[in-house]
């Protein structure tokens, strides 16, 4: 009767499932007993150091501020493009070649042009991660523009609603389910590969230090940084993109 | 001074004047004449139906009246020579088409210039159609007969000099569309709008109207006219509108039809 309990509630299981990796991980580091799979108990010792007495926060701010620019710069060029393409059909045909182009190379070969042609800077890094994601936003924004509902628009004009009014009340609140759905994609992508930019190109930032961590052979502190940094994203997708989603389909499920 | 308003009630305030009208079937690629000819008045305050068979171009028609087409063969104008477009215009759907992801006020005020007084008109004319409980409400949480309602409000929240209905109470329920066509009336009294109703139910037409025209199938035109001269408030289910209707089916047999 009580197993039954646990089974089916899932904040137990979640908990189940969690103390389970830490055993198995556990387990496994005290086996190998070697400094290659550090135990939980000494990660989390270098993690509360780091973050009182080490460097960890400034890195992980750093981090976050890219994370944050690349990202705007990429949702904001991406929905403006995708717009674009999905309503006008030339615009699509001239631009279509170019997207694919971009949405083919691999992320390793933007950052690498990038550093070669701006040089090492950040404005080459911020760079680098957007056009990265841009093609991404854009499919999806385009989707979205293909499939608006152009009986609303019609109320607008009948009404005679100004145009910036009429964009922003009746087109764009169309589109939120798409631009959300590219948000999310976009988050996860991009803090990936700014860690990428700034492993091969700058003095700072997580990625910097995993590249540091790597060539000291410093497992723990990678599983440090790593944690935190994973913790972060978390916090990011529950505290902010979570909210924003309920209060813009607020109208949805009521 | 008596005298005087009542002439000016009786002069015509908007002239509808369509030499022809070419549509293009753009799946087809065919051009279909959809009007031809088509000439009629409508003074100011009067509630006018337009009656016909589906196909009679009825829409081309209210996309030109509401100025959404102004590729007009013809003249659409008011008296002082301006057009629809230089007016404020009501208009309702064959659905409500109330915008899903703002609530009641938003959605009526929306429309408007968002002023102050356009704000308390609107508040106004959501207490007249008795939905001041729901202001804040999504239309989502409304039954189609509330979201009509909305409309309703919307299409009168900006004083329009003219109001155009395209089959607005179409697929509903008969009590609920009887107690919209009421509201109807009641803000149309309010606020003595120049009402242009397009509807293929007569009885309904003869319900509501001062006037109605009735139009021929594609190209389409003017075939008949015919005044309602029922005292208002009128009953929903009164004899005079079934007179009337059956006297009318009795000598233009085909009348609904597009045919006289």
């Amino acid at each position: 009767m009580i197993r039954n309990n646990i089974l089916n509630n899932p904040i137990y299981m979640r908990i189940v499932s969690f103390l389970l990796l830490l055993f198995v991980w556990q387990f496994f580091a005290f086996i190998l007993n070697s400094s290659v799979l550090p135990s939980p108990n000494e990660v989390v010792k270098i993690f509360i150091y780091e973050i009182f007495e080490g460097e960890m926060l400034y890195h992980l701010g750093i981090t976050l501020w890219r994370v944050i620019l690349a990202f705007s710069i990429a949702m904001l060029l991406g929905i403006g493009l995708g717009i674009a393409m999905g309503s006008r059909k030339n615009v699509n045909i001239m631009l279509d070649g170019w997207h694919i182009l971009l949405l083919n190379t691999p992320a390793l070969v933007t950052i690498i042009l990038c550093y070669v042609w701006f040089g090492l800077n950040e404005i080459a890094a911020i760079t680098a991660v957007a056009l990265n994601k841009i093609p991404n936003v854009l499919v999806t924004v385009r989707e979205g523009t293909r499939a608006i509902d152009t009986k609303l628009l019609e109320v607008a004009n009948v009404f005679k609603v100004g145009k910036t009014k009429k964009f922003f009340k009746f087109f764009l609140p169309q589109l939120y389910p798409y631009i959300m759905a590219a948000a999310r994609g976009g988050i996860a992508l991009i803090w990936k590969i700014v860690l990428v930019v700034e492993l091969l190109g700058r003095s700072n930032g997580v990625g910097f230090k995993l590249n540091e961590f790597f060539n000291l052979f410093d497992i723990a502190s990678l599983f440090a940084y790593t944690l935190a940094f994973v913790a972060v994203m978390v916090f990011v997708e529950y505290a902010i993109v979570n909210p924003i989603e309920r209060r813009l389909n607020k109208w949805r499920n009521t | 001074m008596e005298e005087h308003i009542k002439t000016e009630d009786n002069t015509f305030d908007l002239n509808v004047k369509i030499n022809t009208k070419i549509y293009e079937d753009k799946n087809q690629k065919t051009f279909n004449t959809a009007i031809k000819d088509m000439i009629f008045d409508v003074p100011q305050g009067e509630f006018c139906s337009l009656v016909g068979p589906s196909g009679c171009g009825k829409t081309t028609l209210l996309n030109m009246l509401s100025g959404l087409d102004q590729n007009i063969d013809g003249n659409i104008n008011y008296r002082d020579g301006s057009k629809p477009n230089d007016w404020p215009i009501g208009y309702m759907f064959q659905e409500a088409r109330l915008i899903p992801w703002l609530t009641v006020r938003e959605n009526v005020d929306i429309v408007t210039d968002q002023s102050e007084a356009s704000k308390n008109l609107g508040i106004e004319l959501i207490k007249e159609i008795e939905l001041e409980k729901y202001m804040n409400s999504y239309p989502s949480q409304l039954s189609g007969g509330m979201q009509r309602r909305v409309a309703i409000a919307r299409a009168f929240v900006n004083k329009p000099r003219i109001l155009l209905l395209d089959e607005p109470f179409i697929s509903l329920d008969q009590n609920v569309a009887n107690l919209l066509r009421q509201i109807l009336l009641r803000s149309w009294q309010n606020q003595k709008t120049t009402i242009i109703f397009v509807t293929h139910d007569l009885r309904e037409a003869i319900y509501l109207s001062d006037r109605i025209l009735f139009l021929s199938k594609g190209p389409s035109k003017i075939i008949h006219e015919s005044q309602i001269n029922i005292k208002r408030p009128r009953q929903t289910d009164s004899k005079e509108v079934e007179e009337i209707r059956n006297k009318l089916l009795e000598t233009h047999p085909d009348i609904l039809s597009g045919k006289i």
